[in-house]
């Protein structure tokens, strides 16, 4: 019993390293063919609308309630101290520096993600990833790399975009149910990105916040191709890799968004 | 020519092939026959390096290509066409860019030039109308075809073909042997058919051969396989014959 519990774990855990290790790689192996994916607009544009354009109600949506539920939950409290009109300042850090970033790549994850490694893991056990090798087209340069470098793209992208509706979320609502004034709410959320470091013409928590879009972009692509690449046994495999794709990237969004922070800002 | 000496490889702790020997001369067509499982389409990829042996030596050209990787694989590669069982063309690309794709990828042709290699190759498979379809929107005989055309582009001297003529009903079936046979004619190459379908197989076969338990247990031409003692030739043939009556 206790034999077979040491070989289960054992087993899960060298399963993993190998995972992880092919994840790395193919991320390496990648990157040489990021100058050809640039040389490929139309393909770039094409997987953008994809995997951008057909997320943007969910992230429309997802990223206003959430910046109108952060606004209501922290103008709720600071009224009763009567310092609701900070509310500005308080979701304009937030969304930047943590929830939008955040959001976005979980939004990414479920929808770019586990898309991606659905349509890898079909092309693979359909034989078209051996069909690539056997034409001496690396699937990391005709499939990984493109992908990788438009959520790369996109992730920072959506981001701004999150951190934009949430803040105007939350704007809605501190005047709709708190009665701060749009001037109040707006200056006070421009003068808390304003007081801290500005680097290259951003405040820093927009910066930090879009550089770790990138590094959520880039896991979430990586992820989910290694995923799709590795998946095995016709319709069943490809169901575990999207979703294998999906709580991976998922951890790796908490990870990384913690590290980061950690980071770049102890 | 293709020159497999010893070929020994085991896949999920089970033996496929064993001690495995052929020989395939050039401009040949050979079948390849057996039953499912016995190893097949694993011999297919061995030769274009999808699966490596765990013992033996794979020669083209008296080249070894045995343990080469990265460009030198690469290189044998493109000199190799390969049709698979589904096809395997690429789903977002019309049936023209999925013919097209090996020549951009590794030919600096202009786009006409490939333009008139891919309506070149889509009339020599019968799909000169189809050009603009996505694989969705064709059969499983005109993928098979597709594939057929696309393993042509870059003019391999060889072709491999896994299983064209699977699940297809006999009209299309003999359709893609036609294709098979009209490329040997035409384009002098050196072919390497598995199938399971024994009328095809005696129709467009220079030489025969039987795989069983991993290996080559008999060889000949259709005529000398015809007249076979070996038991598992025998029973093929006499299945063959069933399949006629039952035509």
């Amino acid at each position: 019993m206790i034999g077979r519990l040491f070989t289960g774990t054992g087993g899960f855990l060298i399963d993993m390293a190998e995972r992880a290790g092919f994840t790395i790689l193919l991320l390496a192996r990648s990157t040489r063919w990021f100058g050809n994916a640039l040389g490929r607009p139309r393909e770039i544009a094409s997987l953008g609308y994809t995997y951008g354009v057909r997320s943007l109600p969910v992230v429309i949506v997802v990223a206003a309630f959430t910046g109108m539920i952060v606004s209501l939950q922290t103008g709720l409290a600071l009224a009763q101290y009567g310092q609701q009109e900070i509310m500005g300042s308080i979701v304009a850090i937030a969304m930047c520096r943590e929830m939008g970033p955040f959001i976005t790549g979980l939004i990414l994850t479920a929808t770019a993600g586990s898309s991606i490694a659905a349509e890898i893991g079909t092309m693979n056990v359909s034989e078209e990833i051996d069909a690539l090798e056997v034409m001496s087209i690396p699937p990391e340069k005709f499939l990984v790399a493109p992908r990788i470098f438009t959520l790369t793209l996109l992730c920072p992208t959506l981001t701004l975009l999150t951190m934009l509706l949430g803040i105007c979320g939350a704007a809605v609502v501190a005047h709709a149910q708190l009665g701060v004034a749009y001037s109040i709410f707006f200056d006070n959320a421009i003068d808390a990105l304003r007081t801290i470091d500005w680097y290259f013409g951003f405040p820093k928590d927009l910066y930090t916040g879009l550089f770790k879009s990138v590094v959520f972009g880039i896991s979430i692509a990586t992820v989910a191709c290694a995923n799709g690449l590795t998946a095995r046994g016709g319709a069943l495999g490809v169901g575990q890799a999207a979703r294998n794709a999906v709580i991976v990237s998922f951890l790796l969004v908490l990870i990384f968004g913690y590290i980061l922070t950690w980071i770049l800002y102890r | 020519m293709i020159r497999l000496e010893g070929i020994s490889t085991a896949l999920g702790g089970r033996d496929i092939l064993r001690g495995l020997d052929l020989t395939i001369r050039r401009n040949e067509t050979y079948v390849l026959l057996g039953p499912s499982g016995a190893g097949k389409s694993v011999l297919l990829k061995h030769i274009v390096g999808l699966i490596r042996p765990d013992e033996g030596r794979i020669t083209i050209d008296d080249e070894d290509i045995t343990h080469r990787r990265g460009a030198e694989l690469g290189s044998v590669r493109r000199s190799i066409g390969y049709v698979f069982q589904s096809g395997a063309l690429i789903n977002w690309l019309t049936v023209a860019e999925n013919i097209a794709l090996p020549m951009r990828e590794h030919t600096d042709q202009s786009d006409d030039a490939i333009e008139t290699k891919v309506q070149k190759l889509l009339d020599l498979v019968h799909l000169s109308k189809d050009g603009e379809k996505f694989p969705d929107e064709i059969s499983g005989g005109m993928k098979k075809r597709v594939g057929i055309a696309r393993a042509l582009a870059l003019d391999p001297p060889i072709v491999l073909f896994d299983e064209p003529t699977a699940g297809l009903d006999p009209i299309r079936a003999r359709a893609i042997a036609r294709v098979v046979g009209n490329m040997r004619e035409s384009l002098e190459v050196t072919s390497l058919i598995v199938t399971h379908n024994l009328g095809i197989a005696f129709e467009i076969a220079d030489r025969i051969g039987f795989l069983e338990n991993g290996r080559i247990t008999e060889e000949g031409t259709p005529e000398e396989v015809s007249a076979s003692k070996n038991p598992f030739v025998v029973e093929f043939l006499a299945d063959r014959a069933a399949g006629k009556r039952t035509e």
